[in-house]
């Protein structure tokens, strides 16, 4: 337990002064496109998705990122799906949420006017339920994986210098677990920025 | 601002997934094999001529129409010989398998009370009640349908490892064609044929 005391002190401290500092906020509507195992279990690009991260201003330029979000995809197949009631066929509703809650470090360049460029890389975990219906049965598999979330977003000021209309991507990736295969999926969002300018460099 | 807010409201209900839209959408087949039986080395089966109708544990039986029996029965005869087996007389030959047929139609219901003032908050009518009350339906019938569900099984049982001590015979394959009980009588025999076929296509095995 004590070896964690001092390191947990610390990110409380460097979080609060951090919080006194410059921090914004960004709500986001995400798309998003999957890609490989994710992409095989639903083909179709996902059009609902919202996110929202909370970045403190560490020092200059250097931000601490907590994320969080919601990808939600569907699509329909036809075909036979393993299960543990034996081989079914049909036609399959499938449908998965992602939700991941992030943390990590960013850059972001100051542009003047409210404006700014971000790049980061986020770590953490998400949570994928996975569910499909076929006939009149539903078959679920639901677990958390773990995973990195690298991103970049461009901003421009709205003119009051505490609002801004960004855009940001992102690259999801989480490891394979219990079984469940590596699952991946880029995710474009547009919204609005809240919170004041970077400090200037001192 | 207000379009803007409609737009996007509108996106969001445009996106949102749909389910089935067609009663075919809700058909399904599960199959079921014991891995470890010998397939190839099947060479006979019997098929009795009537399908039985076996009763769900939930719901209510509903009657089945047995005139279509033949039809099926001959497109289940049908995948079998597809397959390479020759269809045998049990009066005069022991096959190596019996294929069984039976079908179960049910009327699943669900029916329950509900706070009615809560429903209808502030309305004249309810003076005098709130939302502890509920409905008494002193009839048996008070029931609102949810649908009618039915599944044909088709089972094959496997005569040569009949146990005696046990007197169990294995069923070492089965194929459950599954699907809502809507649309005329025809329809729902071709969406029964269709299910046969593919219980058949999704066991290589066999």
């Amino acid at each position: 337990m004590r070896p964690l005391t001092r390191p947990l002190l610390a990110f409380t401290l460097l979080a609060s002064s951090a919080a006194l500092a410059q921090t914004n906020v960004r709500l986001s509507y995400e798309f998003a496109v999957p890609r490989n195992a994710t992409q095989d279990y639903v083909d179709r690009f996902s059009s609902r998705g919202v996110h929202l991260d909370v970045s403190l201003e560490l020092s200059y330029a250097f931000h601490l990122e907590l994320s969080a979000g919601l990808n939600s995809f569907n699509s329909v197949k036809q075909g036979v799906l393993a299960t543990t009631d034996g081989d079914v066929s049909g036609k399959q509703f499938r449908y998965l949420n992602a939700i991941p809650l992030m943390g990590g470090f960013a850059f972001h360049i100051p542009l003047g006017h409210g404006s700014r460029l971000w790049a980061g890389f986020n770590g953490g975990a998400a949570y994928f339920d996975r569910v499909v219906d076929v006939g009149l049965n539903e078959y679920s598999l639901s677990d958390w994986q773990w995973g990195i979330q690298p991103h970049f977003g461009i901003a421009f000021g709205l003119g009051d210098g505490r609002t801004a209309l960004f855009f940001d991507g992102r690259w999801n990736y989480f490891w394979e677990r219990h079984g469940i295969p590596a699952q991946e999926y880029f995710s474009f969002g547009v919204g609005l920025l809240f919170g004041g300018s970077p400090s200037k460099h001192k | 601002m207000r379009k803007v807010a409609w737009a996007a409201a509108l996106l969001f209900a445009a996106c949102y997934p749909g389910g089935a839209e067609t009663v075919e959408d809700l058909d399904s087949v599960t199959t079921q094999h014991d891995a470890s039986a010998s397939f190839s080395t099947l060479r006979t089966y019997a098929l009795p001529s009537t399908i039985q109708e076996v009763a769900s544990r939930s719901g209510q039986p509903l009657a089945m129409d047995h005139s279509y029996d033949t039809r099926i029965l001959a497109r289940v005869a049908a995948n079998l010989d597809a397959i390479g087996l020759r269809q045998v007389d049990p009066a005069t030959e022991t096959p190596d398998v019996d294929v069984l047929v039976t079908f179960t139609a049910t009327r699943y219901t669900d029916y329950s009370s509900y706070s009615f003032c809560d429903l209808w908050p502030g309305w004249s009518g309810f003076d005098g009640y709130d939302s502890s009350w509920g409905i008494h339906y002193p009839y048996a019938s008070a029931s609102v349908t949810v649908l009618d569900a039915g599944s044909l099984r088709i089972e094959m049982l496997d005569q040569r490892t009949a146990n005696t001590s046990t007197k169990q015979l294995t069923a070492i394959w089965n194929a459950s064609v599954d699907g809502v009980l809507a649309g005329d009588k025809e329809s729902i025999v071709q969406r029964i044929e269709k299910g046969i076929d593919q219980s058949f296509a999704q066991s290589p095995y066999l």
